[in-house]
């Protein structure tokens, strides 16, 4: 049988060289476009400061030293902002705290030194073509960036491959386990379905998605899409014609994942202990 | 035609619209071809007809301040054009999102059939908001996956039969969502503006340096024209993108699919 195509997604699994698997969402270009923009609002902000003090010594007799102190920090934000960060704040500049990305190595490792530097230094030849004063004042227009990142599967520019790099979106999700449905109707209605009901693994997923969502939906949307596949166990089950679809689908759920929990229901009482035995 | 309503081609998920921008760089990668073809076939006719009727305004505009009188038409054009030119795209993809080897043949049986809807409310009264610039802004903001609901979910224009009216339907979809969609007409705003300028000025200097050519009056007309179509087709796969997740979030249609492939498997039918 041959195998389906790769389905077109963001998200990418990581295998560790200690063979642990990650799930990590890739940050494409636009993305990354507002990241970058910060970054580069904070670096002109500080050579704007520094011009400004600059200007202000200036005043006192210091100007050509003011503008070879701007000069040098406007050299080294340029070049060495992004490694720097990257570097020291493991795979993210502010820009990337903030907006929650961080670069990695493919393999799933943070990024080291040389990889943070060179990526950084490489953006350049991404940012082809530069309009208005070359490379140091020029805009960029990021086109061969945008090109190369759309020609490969993990939206990586030149500096990215150079380097093995991607950068990837940190989300903290949260595991919320099985929903908790315990209204009379469902137990009931679990208790109606036949003992040998079991539903299989893609039936389980099923039931699973309809019941985490259903409380997203209106009333007659939730009765539309329990319909879809509540009519063929209705007759199956041999349930009465009204049986409302939606209860339906959330009993079978419930007898899919808590059938412990009706069996105890269902066992007699206890008996209670004797009070003393009888002494001969 | 095999139709695996929960192995979709693009993973159903909810999604921001920013991972949309980022994705519809993927899939014009993953069907580069096809969709070259759907855009040249309506979007060259269109483009031939934009240039004959810009080089029909006198030359002159093309100097000082009455350049932007140019650029407008242009804009405005490409507009209210984008969702008739880019039909061919939109149903390509929702084809190609269930099936393998998409039918062109239905995609243009389906494309006839929502013609005269394209027309009236793609078409007319889109270029009437559009053409005045202050209400451009509501069919982006308003009911911004029409071209999906006509092309792909195919309601009748009146309802009848139970069956909803494409409007109604519209209505439907959108509802209570307009203030997402307007800050993402706002955001798609800014970004085409960047893009195209981006992509106009990567052209004129290519054409420049590697051909080695002045481009004229018409040449400026092509590669603006180029700048805006690309820019326009990348909007019509981000939308389609948008749609799909519009429903997921609004109306749970990965669950719907999920459903309707887990009946398929019971009843022992196609999906």
């Amino acid at each position: 049988m041959p195998k389906p195509p790769r389905q077109l997604d963001s998200r990418i699994e990581i295998v560790t060289p200690e063979n642990i698997a990650f799930h990590y969402v890739l940050a494409g270009p636009f993305r990354r476009l507002p990241a970058y923009l910060i970054d580069v609002g904070i670096r002109m902000g500080v050579v704007l400061l520094v011009a400004m003090a600059a200007a202000l010594a200036g005043i006192g007799g210091l100007g050509a030293i003011g503008f070879g102190l701007m000069l040098i920090i406007w050299f080294v934000l340029s070049w060495f902002y992004g490694g720097l960060f990257e570097t020291f704040w493991n795979g993210q500049t502010p820009g990337k705290r903030m907006l929650g990305l961080r670069v990695l190595s493919v393999d799933g490792r943070p990024i080291n030194a040389m990889q943070a530097v060179l990526r950084n230094v490489l953006r350049d030849v991404d940012a082809w073509p530069m309009v208005g004063y070359g490379a140091a004042f020029g805009i960029p227009l990021y086109m061969l960036g945008l090109v190369v990142v759309t020609a490969n599967d993990r939206y990586q520019r030149l500096g990215d491959l150079a380097c093995g790099t991607i950068v990837v979106v940190e989300r903290h999700t949260r595991l919320t386990g099985l929903a908790q449905i315990e209204h009379r109707e469902v137990l009931q209605l679990a208790r109606q379905l036949p003992a040998n009901f079991t539903a299989s693994r893609q039936l389980a997923q099923t039931l699973s998605g309809f019941v985490a969502r259903r409380g997203r939906f209106s009333p007659a949307r939730r009765f539309e899409l329990a319909g879809i596949l509540a009519g063929p166990f209705v007759e199956r089950f041999r349930l009465p014609p009204d049986t409302n679809p939606d209860l339906l689908l959330v009993s079978m759920y419930f007898r899919t994942f808590f059938a412990d929990r009706i069996a105890a229901d269902d066992a007699p009482d206890p008996q209670p202990e004797p009070a003393e035995a009888a002494s001969p | 035609m095999t139709v695996q309503l929960d192995q979709a081609r693009i993973a159903i998920c909810e999604r921001s619209w920013a991972d949309n921008l980022d994705l519809a760089l993927h899939v014009m990668r993953a069907y580069g071809r096809p969709l070259i073809v759907c855009s040249v076939v309506l979007i060259v006719p269109l483009a031939v007809l934009n240039h004959i009727f810009i080089m029909a305004l006198q030359p002159e505009l093309m100097s000082g301040d009455e350049f932007t009188v140019v650029f407008y038409w242009l804009a405005c054009l490409v507009l209210i054009e984008a969702p008739l030119a880019t039909a061919p795209i939109t149903l390509y993809l929702g084809q190609a999102l269930f099936v393998e080897k998409p039918s062109a043949r239905e995609a243009v049986s389906s494309f006839v059939r929502s013609l005269p809807q394209l027309i009236l409310l793609q078409f007319i009264v889109r270029a009437i908001l559009i053409l005045p610039v202050v209400t451009w802004f509501f069919p982006f903001s308003m009911w911004p996956y029409l071209n999906e609901v006509i092309l792909l979910e195919r309601n009748p224009l009146v309802g009848r039969r139970g069956r909803l009216s494409t409007l109604k339907r519209n209505t439907l979809l959108h509802r209570g969502s307009s203030g997402d969609y307007a800050i993402r007409a706002i955001g798609s705003g800014l970004l085409s503006v960047l893009l195209i300028t981006a992509l106009y000025l990567t052209e004129d200097l290519l054409v420049r340096n590697l051909l080695g050519f002045e481009p004229g009056l018409t040449g400026w007309l092509v590669e603006m024209q180029l700048a805006f179509w690309l820019v326009a087709v990348y909007f019509c796969v981000v939308r389609f993108l948008g749609y799909l997740d519009g429903r997921i979030r609004n109306e749970g249609w990965e669950i719907e699919l999920q459903l309707r492939a887990q009946r398929a498997r019971l009843v022992g039918q196609p999906a």
